[in-house]
Parts: C-alpha cells; sequence; structure tokens
C-alpha cells in the first residue's frame, strides 16, 4: 500500500506525545496545586499562631480576650468564611465557634495540624494548634472553606492544559514544517526528474540533497549513464547502418542516372525512370538516417554553436536549390534580413534544405515557394512558405513525427525530412509551427528562434 | 580535356569514370591516393576529382601534397554529406570546389566545366563559354568570333557573372564587383543591365535566371550528354 513519508513521520512524532502529555500534564498540575495549598495552609497556620497569642493562662483559668476588631480582622476574608476555636485541654470550648469542636485526638504543644473536615454540611480545610496551658496543650483551630483552594485548583488547571495546549501545537507545528523541510530534497528530485525530456540523459545533479538521499541520486545516475551507453550504442549502430548503406546506394543512384541519360531503348525509359527514383530516395533516406543519428548524438553538445545569420543560410540555400527549383518548374524566392541566432550551422543549413526540398516536392510543379528571414519582436524567423496544396490541420502535427507523410504527399520524400527539421529546431530551442499563409492557399513552416538577447 | 579521378569505391568510381567519358572526356581512375603524385607528374591533367574518404591516404593529405608541388592544378573535392566540417578544410587546403555525395551526374558535369573554365581564364586571361569567347585582356567578347557592342557595366556585370556561371549571385555581389566604375549604380539599375545581357547573349545558349528577391543565376544550356 502506498503510504506518505509524511505522514509516517507525524505518526511517529505525535503517537508517543499523545501517550506523553497526559503524565507530564497530571505532573505538572500537580507540582503547580501542592505549593499554592501549602501557602494557603501556611497562612491559616500564622493565623492560628497569632490567635494564640491572646489566650492566656492564669494557674487554672483561661482567659480568651480578642477585641471585637482583632475578631472581625480574624474572619474577614475576601473569598472564605473563616472560623474559629479556643478549647482547653479538657475538651471544654473557651472561644469562638463550637461547631468546630470535633473530635480530633491529642496534639502536641507547638504542632500544626492541617486537617479537612465536614461541618453542617460545609467542607472545611481546619488547622489545630497546639498551644501550652500549664502541663497539657490548649487547642486553637481555625477553619475556613474551600473557596481559595478551589480557585488555586482551577487556576493550576487551566495553567497545566494552556501549557500543554500549547507545547503540543508548537511541537506539531514545528515538526511539519521540519518535515517538510526534510521532504524538500525529495520534493527537488521529483521535480528534475518531471522536468527531464525523454531524451535527456544527464546525470541528475543535487550537491545539496542530504546523504541519505545520496545512494538513490547515484543509483538513478548510473541507470541514466547504462541507459545512455545503450542509446549511444543504438544511434552509433544507426549511424552506421546508414552509413554502409550509403555508398552502395549513391552508386545505385549515379548509376541509374548514368543509364538515363546514354542511349537506351525507349520501352526501357519508364523502368529506368522508377529505378532512378527510388535509388535517389533510398540515398536520400540513408543520408537522411544519417543526420538524424548525428543530431540526436551532438544534440546535448553545445559547443559546435556559433553565432551565425540566417540570411546567409538562406544564401547559401539560393546556390543549393535554385537550379533545382527551376528543374523541378517552381519558383523559388527569397526575401532575406540578418537575423543572427546561436547555432550549428550545418544543422541549420541541412533544415532549411529539407523545408526547400519538402516545399518543392509537396507543393509541385508552377507553384511559388519563398525564403523569408527576419527578426520578430524577440525572435529570429526563418519562413518557408509556398502556395501548394497545403497540409490539413489535422496532419500537421503528424508530419512533424519520423517516416510519417502526408496521406496526399507526393515525390520521393522518406517521411523524414520533416522529422529532422523537428530535431535540428529542438536542438536549437526553437519552435516549429504550420501555418496556413495570409492568402489561405498552401503551407508556410515557421522556425522561430529565440535570439541571442532573450535567451 | 584530362581528368584524374580518385575514388576508392569500385561502383561509384567506375559510374562516374564512365558518365565523365560519355562528355567525351578522358579519364583516369585511381583508387589510391598514394599513386595520384606519381600520376599528376607524369600526365598533364586539367583536372582532379578527389574524395576525402580514402584508404591508406586521406583526401586531405593527397591535397596537401597537390598543393605544394603543382601550384594552381584545379581540384574538386568529393565528400560525405554528414562530414560538411570536411569542406571548409579542404577549401582551406586549397582545394577549388566540393561536391557533397551522393550528387547527380549533371551537377558534376556542371562543376568540373565551371572549374576547368575558370582554370582557363585564369591561365589564357579569356572565358570560353560554348559560342561565346571574352578576351579579357582586350575587354572585348565575340559570339562566333563577332564582336558583341557592350557597354563598359554591362561588360562587368557579364564578367562576373559569367565567372560564376552555375552559381548564384546575389545583386549585392554583383553591385559590389562593378562599383569600381564612377558611382555606385542602383540595384534597379543591375536589373536593366541584365536584361539588356540577356538579350544580348540570346544566341549564345546563356541564360541568366532571376532568383526572385535574391540575385541572378547564369547557366549554360546543357543539350544533355553528348553521345
Amino acid at each position: 500500500m502506498a503510504f506518505s513519508l509524511k505522514q509516517q513521520l507525524l505518526l511517529w512524532f505525535l503517537v508517543p506525545i499523545l501517550v506523553i502529555a497526559p503524565v507530564a500534564a497530571t505532573f505538572q498540575y500537580w507540582l503547580s496545586l501542592t505549593p499554592a495549598k501549602q501557602e494557603i495552609d501556611h497562612q491559616l497556620g500564622d493565623f492560628a499562631i497569632a490567635a494564640s497569642s491572646f489566650l492566656k493562662v492564669e494557674g487554672d483559668n483561661l482567659h480568651f480576650n480578642m477585641t471585637a476588631e482583632t475578631e472581625h480582622l480574624l474572619r474577614t476574608d475576601q473569598l472564605d468564611s473563616e472560623f474559629f476555636l479556643v478549647i482547653a485541654p479538657d475538651g471544654k470550648v473557651v472561644a469562638g465557634d463550637p461547631a468546630l469542636n470535633t473530635p480530633e485526638g491529642k496534639i502536641a504543644t507547638g504542632e500544626l495540624r492541617y486537617i479537612d473536615r465536614e461541618i453542617n454540611g460545609r467542607v472545611l480545610r481546619m488547622v489545630v494548634y497546639g498551644v501550652a496551658c500549664g502541663q497539657k496543650a490548649c487547642q486553637v483551630r481555625i477553619a475556613e472553606t474551600l473557596l481559595k483552594r478551589n480557585r488555586v485548583h482551577t487556576q493550576a488547571l487551566i495553567t497545566t492544559l494552556l501549557s500543554i495546549l500549547v507545547l503540543g501545537l508548537t511541537i506539531t507545528g514545528v515538526l511539519l514544517v521540519a518535515v517538510r523541510h526534510g521532504l524538500k530534497p525529495l520534493q527537488d528530485l521529483r521535480t528534475q526528474l518531471a522536468d527531464r525530456t525523454f531524451d535527456d540523459l544527464q546525470p541528475l545533479n543535487l550537491p545539496h540533497a542530504p546523504s541519505e538521499l545520496q545512494p538513490l541520486i547515484s543509483t538513478l545516475n548510473q541507470l541514466f549513464k547504462r541507459l545512455s551507453d545503450a542509446s549511444a550504442v543504438q544511434k552509433a549502430f544507426l549511424a552506421d547502418a546508414a552509413h554502409q548503406l550509403r555508398t552502395p546506394l549513391t552508386a545505385l543512384q549515379t548509376e541509374s542516372e548514368l543509364a538515363l541519360l546514354e542511349p537506351h531503348p525507349e520501352s526501357l525509359h519508364p523502368t529506368l525512370e522508377r529505378m532512378h527514383h527510388s535509388a535517389s530516395r533510398a540515398a536520400k533516406l540513408a543520408n537522411q538516417l544519417l543526420m538524424i543519428a548525428r543530431a540526436d548524438s551532438d544534440g546535448h553538445n553545445t559547443t559546435e554553436f556559433t553565432r551565425i545569420d540566417l540570411k546567409d543560410i538562406g544564401a547559401e540555400a539560393a546556390n543549393e536549390w535554385s537550379s533545382r527549383a527551376f528543374s523541378a518548374g517552381v519558383d523559388l524566392g527569397f526575401e532575406l534580413e540578418a537575423s543572427t541566432v546561436y547555432g550549428q550551422p550545418i544543422l541549420l543549413q541541412e533544415l532549411l534544405s529539407n523545408l526547400i526540398h519538402n516545399a518543392i516536392e509537396h507543393a509541385g510543379r508552377g507553384t511559388q515557394i519563398t525564403v523569408k528571414t527576419y527578426v520578430l519582436g524577440q525572435a529570429s524567423i526563418l519562413d518557408v512558405e509556398d502556395n501548394g496544396p497545403g497540409i490539413n490541420v489535422q496532419e500537421r502535427q503528424k508530419v512533424l513525427q519520423r517516416f510519417s507523410r502526408g496521406r496526399h504527399a507526393k515525390g520521393v520524400g522518406s517521411g523524414l525530412g520533416l522529422a529532422i527539421v523537428n530535431d535540428i529546431a529542438h536542438i536549437h530551442g526553437a519552435n516549429i509551427m504550420l501555418i496556413t499563409p495570409d492568402n489561405n492557399k498552401g503551407l508556410l513552416v515557421r522556425i522561430s528562434f529565440r535570439t541571442e538577447a532573450s535567451r | 580535356m584530362r581528368i584524374l579521378l580518385v575514388e576508392d569505391d569500385a561502383h561509384l568510381g567506375e559510374t562516374t569514370a564512365r558518365a565523365l567519358r560519355s562528355q567525351l572526356w578522358v579519364v583516369d581512375w585511381t583508387i589510391d591516393g598514394e599513386s595520384v603524385m606519381s600520376m599528376v607528374s607524369l600526365v598533364p591533367y586539367d583536372i582532379i576529382i578527389l574524395d576525402v574518404g580514402l584508404p591508406s591516404i586521406d583526401g586531405f593529405e593527397v591535397l596537401r601534397c597537390l598543393r605544394a608541388k603543382n601550384g594552381d592544378l584545379p581540384i574538386l573535392m568529393l565528400t560525405a554529406r554528414d562530414a560538411i566540417e570536411d569542406r571548409v578544410h579542404g577549401l582551406q587546403l586549397g582545394a577549388d570546389d566540393y561536391l557533397v555525395k551522393p550528387f547527380a551526374l549533371m551537377e558534376l558535369v556542371a562543376r568540373i566545366q565551371a572549374l576547368t573554365r575558370r582554370f582557363h581564364a585564369r591561365q589564357h586571361n579569356e572565358i570560353l563559354l560554348g559560342i561565346l569567347r571574352i578576351d579579357l585582356t582586350a575587354k572585348r567578347a565575340f559570339v562566333k568570333e563577332m564582336p558583341l557592342e557592350l557597354l563598359p557595366r554591362e561588360w562587368a556585370v557579364l564578367v562576373y557573372i559569367l565567372n560564376n556561371v552555375g552559381k548564384v549571385v546575389s545583386k549585392e555581389q554583383i553591385l559590389e564587383a562593378i562599383s569600381g566604375w564612377d558611382e555606385a549604380p542602383s540595384s534597379g539599375a543591375i536589373e536593366v543591365y541584365i536584361s539588356r545581357l540577356r538579350a544580348k547573349l540570346v544566341t549564345t545558349g546563356i541564360s541568366i535566371r532571376t532568383i526572385r528577391g535574391f540575385g541572378y543565376l547564369a547557366e549554360e544550356s546543357v543539350d544533355g550528354i553528348q553521345s
């Protein structure tokens, strides 16, 4: 089952925290409550000691003379009701509230004993203080209701809960951030892999990836290396095969051309012509395969890139194609303006050559083909426009693929021409567009290069 | 005309030799780059057609030796299509022209004619093209020994485009070539000169085609291979 690393990590952290938190809370509650309660008890004890100073022993008589003001002072508290009682060693009430006279056992002189007692339906906290009355101990008892203590309880509870809550939220938050941060290298790796084109087999470059990821990255890089090697072997094989095919095919083409030029029986002419066409096509195919193999393998090697003017590429094409276009009955024209690109001259010549060849083959006799180079905004443009039959919109994407030919294609095309154009454009980071020209007739192939300034 | 063909592929060499012989040219064909030097010293060839990819000794090496010894013999290199950097290398080493395999036979014939014509022009200071003869020393043109009347600028344009028969020349190139004459003419003027030249050359079989938006291409009408 697929699981999220993030969820796993959070689970592993949060479950122990959920277990520990109540324990810690209890502990903290107890820790904060005990001193507060002791403090309140301590005050109660102080009262008892203070009150004991009013107890006078004269022989066997005990006097407890507290002024009304002092008693008022003793009984005053913001929250709780206060009670007091003074008892002689024999258990007789000397002064105070007789209700407090619960049986409490003996108490030593100077001892303070704290006890909880329910008296008349109210729970009271009572301190019993032993005061020396001759040989025995009198008792001074002070008691109060539990409102202060209850408030202390509530406060301790709130403090504990709040601090645990803050702690929990902080830990969870930090954990989330930490997990996200910790998993970022994985995200980076994913992004790098996702952004790759199918033919990009360069090693991954993640210098800041944590050491835990390095084995994965190095394994992936080894895989890329093996794939790249395999691909190189394949391309080398393709190049080799094409190279081996080329020489005999070229010879065949020349031979058939010679046979056509030399005197021959009229009846053989159509056969010879077909032979020559096939031989030309095969020779061209071998050359194009070689070109593709070379273009692919050199694709990521930009060392041979230089600044070139598309105008010069156009002029070269004028030299190569003018005569042939004329023989094919095609009016080949040029509108060349300076437009600099960064690229490989050989490949760009091949690109334009293929476009012109395609246009001548596709548009056919009596048509007009125009090659244009110019700058448009941020782009250098190479246009090859014809007023032939064009390619319908549905077929346009398909013709850029290898060995695909338009359904109504004529001539000796191998179906590789536009694929090579596509490959070369790709290597140069150029866009290729198949457009219907303004006059709604024919085909305009536009190669749009980013100019150096916008690279 | 005597041609030395250096091509190691038996089939292609044989076919090419046959095609050139059908032009009534004398062709010696060798597959061995090392024998070229001795052959050149024995026979006065008019042109050498040299394949770059030769066994044992490569075409560039042969080219270097030839240029070191026999000054200006026209040399046409044959190179593979994917090795276009070879062209540049070859031209730097002193080849006069290159042709990329596979080539059309007529293209090879045209290139050979153009090269030998230029070589002839250099050696004899005259251009021979079919029935047209241009005497560069006397600055006179003749059609079948009949003088052809040309204005100075027409003469300059004609010499320039005939020096580049079979090649596309741009209007700018023509303008540059003739701008030594008083003030520079406009590109509209070039069109006028070309159309006058067309009229004057109509009987010579030389055609000057307009390459729309670019320039001109002078071609000698080819009547097919003579048999």
